[in-house]
């Protein structure tokens, strides 16, 4: 019985094993006596070590494959995207300096010589996107957060074109597979190159709107799901906030210890209320009296900076236009009083 | 997440700590009060599997008050699981050995059976009067409301307000002054088992 | 819960890099059929490319289409999601209409993975008022006050004693006896 269980799970065995090394052998189905059962179960046994050693598969890039036609996939690409390119401008976006110098060697290797056979590269439309990209975000942030410090818009925006969010966007469009580049899997500073320059494309193509439109849609709208609040928190929010009551000329906030929970176990829990002229402008809770003194302050400037906890809705769909014309930059932290926000 | 709305979080399952008076209260009624407080049922975010149960701090569980003549009928079985070690004990006899244990059964039998009753009977703290540790009391912050008014005694009723209560009957003529009018329960009573344990009919193994 | 659904991943409804949130994108990048010339269970998708495929490449230009025929294969559909995660069914004795069933279900869903909805609602903004605390409706005098307090010491509805009744039909007595008295004066 041990020997038949034995066969059949070499049999498993031997049938992975030749689809997936490449190593070629004719089964041929027949009932084996003891002598070729054995002889089988060697050859198995040999074929699982050698596949042991060889460690895994290397992975393919999809270019490779047999259903692969790199214009068809250009093509559905710029239509996934809603976008149109002119001048093969949506190829070039894809052309990275590595493939370019790969290929010269190559075509020097075969003895061509064509000058009208030079590629050209994207590093000219990821500086053009990338200069588009970084004021445009900064202008819709602006925009749509009037009220926010301009420290806070620059960080926001840090955190949009963090390289790592940008190569996310690429590979989630189904533009990693169309890079034309001499690494394979793709670095992220490839991809993010290559996402620039096709803002960059989109721009040539289309002109500065429409490329704007496509940050609007790819960048800002990846803000969604993610917690905005996160993103605006100043080092010393009780300095900050009592030092905005100074300089609006007011009596400086007073913090109260307004109820506590459990103050003497290890799970305590503490809230701390902002009262400023006798009246109460915020609350906060902590494990202790500080964090607690944190999050009341902060509770204050984020209502103070129009961008209120759980109440607070990202606008995603502003005129391109009017964000473009808008050259106004936010207050900076150092001089923030309500008084400039209402005279806006 | 930020950490704003983590302390939120931490806000919204803290636990807090009531306090109970158990002065002159049924404790297998109170049990029932207690055990809303210790499993969390009074809270919006209660669920059976959400471990959201509050602390009780339970004072003066000494001058408990059973119901009827509960103090010499009502027993509590145990049995060590050795042969013939089976014992009744009168709720009298386990409030003169720890005046906290009536309480602490009462609120363990109220509790929901289940994974959750050990955790929550660690939540619960029995005190015989009214003096709790400093670290336990400073944690209180909420007080449950008794079940029943505590009626005053006669001990505690000032002389001036006693000596105007006009004389509602007459004493026996064999009263003697200081004495107990109803006398103490008979220790030698035999225990009568509120639960008789189950025995099986025509099954007695003589 | 059967094991099978404990073993899925698990997770909440999600639209990748916000889809639809700025502009819609169809998430599926590439369909490969694959068939067979002469065999019968290939039948259906023989008769799909005859007929509809035309209309599926027009109808959805974003999607590139591969036609693989094998020999003596059965029939599969292979979608390719934007996401990197692959959708694979067999076509094996499907007919037209099951194809075209199956490549509409291909197009519309984000990509063929299946998971657990770990609840039927999600929400970034749980409370728009704040959740609620031990301290939400709580009476602030509380928080100076030290325990056991006088007034909370005391039952919420105390029963009429025996005396205060006889006190008030006592008073009830006096007040009817004195009316009867004003009567008869007059």
């Amino acid at each position: 019985m041990a020997t038949i269980r034995g066969c059949l799970a070499a049999s498993v065995l031997f049938r992975n094993s030749v689809k997936k090394s490449c190593v070629k052998y004719q089964v041929v189905r027949t009932v084996y006596g003891r002598k070729q059962s054995d002889e089988r179960a060697d050859m198995i046994r040999e074929l699982f070590k050698r596949k042991q050693e060889a460690g895994p598969e290397k992975k393919a890039h999809r270019g490779t494959y047999l259903d692969w036609n790199y214009k068809s996939e250009l093509f559905a690409f710029s239509k996934r995207i809603g976008e149109t390119f002119m001048n093969g401008s949506l190829e070039r976006a894809f052309t990275q300096r590595s493939y370019v110098l790969q290929q010269e060697a190559t075509q020097k290797d075969l003895g061509l010589d064509d000058p009208d056979r030079v590629l050209e590269d994207n590093r000219s439309l990821a500086e053009k996107g990338e200069e588009l990209s970084r004021d445009f975000v900064a202008r819709y942030l602006r925009t749509a957060l009037p009220c926010l410090p301009e420290e806070n818009i620059q960080s926001i925006r840090d955190h949009l074109l963090k390289p790592e969010s940008v190569a996310n966007i690429i590979s989630n469009i189904g533009a990693d597979e169309l890079i034309l580049t001499s690494e394979f899997p793709t670095e992220i500073q490839t991809r993010v190159s290559t996402f620039y320059a096709l803002i960059g494309a989109i721009e040539e193509s289309s002109g500065q709107e429409r490329g704007a439109l496509f940050v609007r849609d790819f960048i800002i709208a990846s803000l969604s799901g993610q917690d905005i609040n996160a993103l605006i928190m100043p080092e010393n929010k009780f300095e900050t906030l009592r030092e905005i009551f100074l300089r609006e000329g007011k009596e400086p906030p007073e913090p109260r210890l307004i109820s506590h929970v459990g103050i003497n176990t290890i799970i305590p829990s503490y809230r701390v209320g902002i009262y400023s002229e006798k009246k109460h402008i915020g609350t906060g809770d902590g494990e202790s009296v500080k964090d607690a003194l944190d999050n009341a302050s902060l509770s204050v400037l984020w209502k103070m900076w129009g961008v209120p906890d759980a109440v607070f809705q990202f606008p995603y769909q502003l005129d391109v236009g009017q964000v473009l014309s808008n050259n106004q930059t936010n207050v900076p932290g150092s001089e923030w009083t309500r008084e400039k926000i209402s005279c806006r | 997440m930020s950490s704003f709305r983590r302390a939120q979080q931490w806000a919204t399952f803290a636990r807090s700590w009531h306090l109970y008076d158990m002065k002159w209260q049924n404790p297998y009624e109170s049990a029932y009060v207690i055990k809303k407080y210790l499993s969390g049922l009074w809270k919006p975010i209660y669920h059976p599997l959400n471990n959201c149960g509050d602390h009780v701090v339970v004072i003066n569980s000494k001058e408990v008050a059973l119901p009827g003549d509960d103090w010499y009928r009502r027993a509590y079985f145990h049995h060590r699981r050795y042969a013939g070690s089976k014992s009744w004990t009168l709720a009298w006899e386990l409030h003169e050995a720890d005046n906290t244990l009536i309480v602490k059964k009462a609120v363990y039998f109220a509790l929901e059976k289940g994974l959750f009753r050990g955790n929550q009977m660690t939540r619960l703290h029995i005190f015989p009067d009214a003096n709790i540790p400093p670290e336990i009391a400073g944690n209180i912050t909420n007080q449950i409301r008794p079940l029943r008014p505590v009626p005053s005694k006669l001990e505690e009723v000032p002389d001036e307000v006693a000596s105007q209560c006009p004389q509602l009957f007459d004493l026996p003529a064999d009263f003697v002054e200081g004495s107990d009018l109803w006398g103490k329960p008979d220790p030698e009573r035999k225990a009568q088992p509120i639960r008789t344990p189950y025995k099986p009919k025509g099954q007695e193994p003589w | 819960m059967a094991n099978r659904q404990l073993l899925l991943p698990s997770g909440f409804p999600r639209a990748p890099l916000g889809n639809g949130v700025g502009r819609f994108m169809c998430q599926l990048k590439r369909v490969t059929l694959k068939f067979c010339k002469e065999r019968g269970d290939s039948r259906g998708m023989r008769d799909f490319l005859e007929h509809d495929l035309v209309d599926f490449a027009t109808k959805h230009p974003s999607v590139v289409v591969y036609v693989k025929p094998r020999r003596h294969r059965s029939s599969v559909i292979k979608g390719e999601y934007c996401n990197g995660k692959d959708f694979w069914i067999s076509a094996h004795k499907m007919n037209r209409e099951e194809i075209q069933k199956w490549l509409h279900l291909a197009t519309t869903q984000n990509d063929g993975e299946e998971f657990r909805l770990r609840k039927m609602m999600h929400t970034d903004n749980p409370s728009i008022q704040g959740p609620w605390t031990p301290f939400t409706h709580r009476d602030p005098k509380l928080n100076n006050s030290s325990f056991p307090l006088e007034e909370l010491s005391e039952p919420v509805f105390v029963p009429k004693s025996a005396t205060q009744q006889l006190i008030e039909i006592f008073n009830e007595q006096q007040r009817t006896a004195r009316h009867l008295e004003e009567k008869q004066g007059e």
